[in-house]
């Protein structure tokens, strides 16, 4: 049986997700965040900014700063799933 | 005809102590057979020889002579460490010594320290170095290598030995080889078998949890996502004095609220609305039990727990503290209160605090919640050290000392005040505090200190102008990594190990390379074998499992479970697991030498990318010379020649630090008897080349 990636490292990806354990609670981790910081500055947030802002924070978990990145490369290139980041 | 005894301890500190008590009955004479020291003396009408083993001598292994990398293994024995482990010849010899010693004597004791593993390495010897005296052999009992108490304990001992405790103790060593022998061969054959080359990797009954626990908060700190949130700190002037005062919600969560306070409440004058005060009596703290001492001396001088109880139980054998391996956090009359601190009185530092105490009419100790049925808490036996105490001995002495003193001193009062100041809707609060009287606190200083900010007189209506008020943004901070103290902490809430076992776990998940760094660290290879390990037998890593099993061999030391038992409901929880493993040994295989393959290359591939063409840089090895340096891995891409020299001896770490002066990262070079030499193979090659141009110009 082929077992499946993570799309962002070599881990094994969850059954349900295109990523393994960690990215993908980093995922659900981001868009729990992004409604809190949202809330902190009053909508005056866009998502690209927030996942920048959170890229630059030395206490942002290191597969959080992957996902981030990750997610920011798709909105540059006006990937399908940009669509599911501005939905957040 | 003289009637003979023969005393077996631990170590040979211990024989040296008990010997020299004993001497009190008669001459004391220092001999040795085949190199191992015994003492002999002799009294009126009884010839007592002291001897000692050095640690165990025996050891659990397969029955029958089977390959090491076998496994499932089930059927197990007791053997001769030397028969077991290569290097042991002292311990052969040493077991010679024993086994000529016990010929024709009347009475035997052991005299190992008062645990499992004392109660098991005596047994041992007694089973099978001295023909089976263990059925006729005392016990004896002490927690301090005192005279007064050897005395006590070599005129009173038991009647027998410690039974439940023997086989409480060989019971773990038995179910810990079980787990540790078949799990850790597991999982190394199956990356031997897919690669072809040999990494010792382990897991174990308590070890598997263990690095659970760290995967799982370095998972958390990965996935965490800071979030923002604002406190107010303002400046307030009261009749002339400024101080410091934060606003009464601790943390805003929204930036334009934050903002509306300080726009507020900035250059404006409030008025001081209520003050409060109110009175702590801080208790002092409970005597030392083991894993408290190693907190505690890791958060005052960052001594590993390891290393705090190897010096412990050197201060032990030194009679200077009772045994240190102890859960207890009690200190019975019966050590004798007065006559310690009296002792401790004429040792000048300790002189002050301990006569002050002396000059009370009762000294009641403030004691702990834990106990341990055979050894009470760590204090000082009032012993003044007889050598000069090496600096981390002595830093640890004191620590347990003054730890001794303030469990009996007076509880310490603070007062902290609360002034609350009122400027429209908006509250802000000054805090102060100061000791009232400092009671325990003057005793165990410098290991503890309460910070004073003492407030003027301030009285309700006065009023209070705002200076400066700022709002300062913050964010959420991840929850902390471990450090060997707090993980020994957890270890011990969640009762999987003992007090003897948890330090040693510790370094072995340091060995195996599953952790680094003193804030601890998972590494990749700690993530996939637990990774592993909860995918095919989470029971191993399970923590009620382990708890569950930890539970029934304590109750074999009060008697109320069998030994055989438990190893039988052990060996039934291991073998569908190792036989999942087995059926597995490919996937897992591969997995973890991928991993151990990533590490590796991790270990020598350099942050900093290649100045000339930007790819990977590495730690290399010349075919040719077979020196190290650091060269492009561009090369066989584009040809990049980019190399720096590296020194050729010693031990080799890439370190997470940049070089100051032109930003490439540093490296390490540890050799041994030396100082750790920290350079920039950078900066190192240009001065070397500005130096041969300077010769040949």
């Amino acid at each position: 049986m082929m077992r499946q990636n993570c799309k962002l490292c070599n881990s094994p990806k969850l059954n349900d997700s295109e990523f393994c354990e960690s990215h993908h609670k980093a995922r659900l981790s981001l868009d729990e965040g992004y409604k809190i910081w949202l809330k902190a500055y009053a909508e005056d947030l866009t998502m690209q900014n927030y996942l920048q802002e959170v890229l630059k924070l030395q206490e942002t978990g290191q597969a959080v700063k992957e996902m981030a990145s990750h997610l920011l490369k798709l909105q540059s290139r006006g990937s399908d799933d940009e669509v599911n980041i501005n939905n957040l | 005809m003289m009637r003979s005894t023969l005393i077996i301890c631990e170590k040979p500190d211990a024989a040296l102590h008990i010997a020299e008590a004993l001497s009190e009955y008669g001459e004391a004479t220092k001999r040795q057979k085949h190199g191992a020291p015994y003492y002999q003396i002799d009294t009126k009408d009884e010839r007592i020889v002291v001897c000692s083993a050095i640690g165990h001598l025996y050891q659990v292994d397969a029955k029958g002579s089977s390959e090491r990398r076998n496994y499932p293994v089930w059927d197990f024995t007791w053997k001769p460490k030397h028969q077991v482990e290569r290097g042991q010849r002292r311990q052969e010899l040493w077991l010679q010594a024993i086994a000529e010693l016990s010929r024709g004597v009347d009475t035997y004791i052991n005299s190992c320290d008062y645990d499992l593993e004392g109660s098991l390495i005596g047994y041992m010897i007694l089973r099978y170095a001295c023909n089976g005296a263990d059925q006729i052999a005392k016990r004896m009992k002490f927690s301090t290598l005192t005279g007064r108490e050897l005395r006590e304990a070599y005129a009173n001992p038991m009647p027998r030995l410690d039974f439940s405790l023997v086989d409480a103790g060989m019971c773990r060593h038995e179910v810990d080889w079980l787990y540790g022998v078949n799990l850790s061969r597991a999982l190394t054959e199956s990356a031997y078998k897919f690669s072809q080359r040999y990494s010792t990797l382990s897991t174990g009954r308590v070890q598997g949890p263990t690095l659970r626990f760290v995967v799982e908060r370095e998972k958390e700190i990965m996935t965490f996502v800071p979030v923002p949130y604002w406190t107010i700190e303002a400046l307030v002037e009261i009749d002339g004095r400024e101080m410091a005062a934060e606003y009464q919600v601790e943390r805003l969560e929204i930036k334009s609220e934050a903002e509306h306070v300080v726009e507020k409440s900035s250059g404006r004058t409030g008025r001081v609305e209520d003050l409060e005060s109110m009175r702590h009596r801080l208790v002092p703290p409970a005597p030392f039990d083991l894993s408290t001492l190693q907190a505690e001396a890791y958060r005052h001088f960052g001594f590993l727990p390891t290393q705090s109880l190897g010096i412990a139980e050197g201060l032990y054998l030194d009679a200077l503290i009772s045994y240190p391996r102890t859960s207890s956090q009690k200190l019975p009359t019966t050590i004798g209160y007065r006559e310690i601190l009296s002792a401790l009185s004429k040792i000048p530092q300790y002189e002050k605090h301990s006569s002050s105490l002396l000059s009370a009419r009762a000294l009641r100790p403030n004691e702990g919640k834990k106990t341990d049925p055979a050894h009470p808490a760590i204090y000082p036996t009032g012993v003044s050290p007889k050598r000069r105490l090496e600096s981390p001995e002595q830093k640890v002495f004191d620590l347990i000392v003054k730890r001794f003193l303030a469990t009996f001193s007076s509880a310490a009062i603070r007062e902290s005040q609360k002034v609350t100041i009122r400027v429209d809707d908006l509250r802000f609060l000054v805090r102060g505090s100061r000791i009232l009287e400092k009671g325990w606190i003057e005793l165990y200083e410098p290991y503890s200190k309460l910070e004073e900010i003492i407030l003027p007189p301030i009285s309700v209506g006065q009023k209070a102008t705002f200076k400066k008020v700022s709002a300062e943004k913050k964010f959420t901070q991840p929850p902390p990594r471990y450090n060997p103290g707090s993980l020994l902490r957890l270890m011990e809430e969640e009762n999987i190990g003992t007090k003897a076992t948890r330090a040693e776990i510790l370094d072995t998940l340091y060995r195996r390379g599953y952790v680094k760094g003193e804030r601890i660290v998972a590494t990749s290879l700690a993530f996939k074998v637990s990774e592993l390990l909860l995918r095919y037998c989470p029971k191993v890593i399970d923590v009620a499992f382990t708890r569950e099993l930890e539970g029934m061999m304590e109750r074999i030391e009060s008697g109320l479970e069998a030994r055989e038992h438990v190893v039988f409901e052990a060996v039934e929880h291991l073998k569908p697991i190792i036989e999942d493993l087995k059926a597995n040994e490919n996937e897992i295989g591969k997995e973890l030498t991928e991993t151990i393959k990533e590490m590796k290359m991790a270990e020598i591939t350099l942050r900093t990318p290649c100045p000339q063409c930007g790819s990977r840089l590495r730690v290399l090895r010349s075919r040719r010379s077979g020196k190290r340096f650091i060269g492009c891995s561009g090369m066989w891409k584009n040809g990049c020649r980019f190399g720096l020299p590296l020194p050729q001896f010693g031990v080799l770490t890439l370190l997470e630090k940049d070089c100051r002066e032109c930003g490439f990262q540093l490296i390490q070079v540890k050799t041994k008897g030396k100082r750790p030499l920290i350079s920039c193979p950078k900066c190192f090659q240009a001065k070397r080349q500005s130096i041969s141009s300077s010769r040949s110009g």
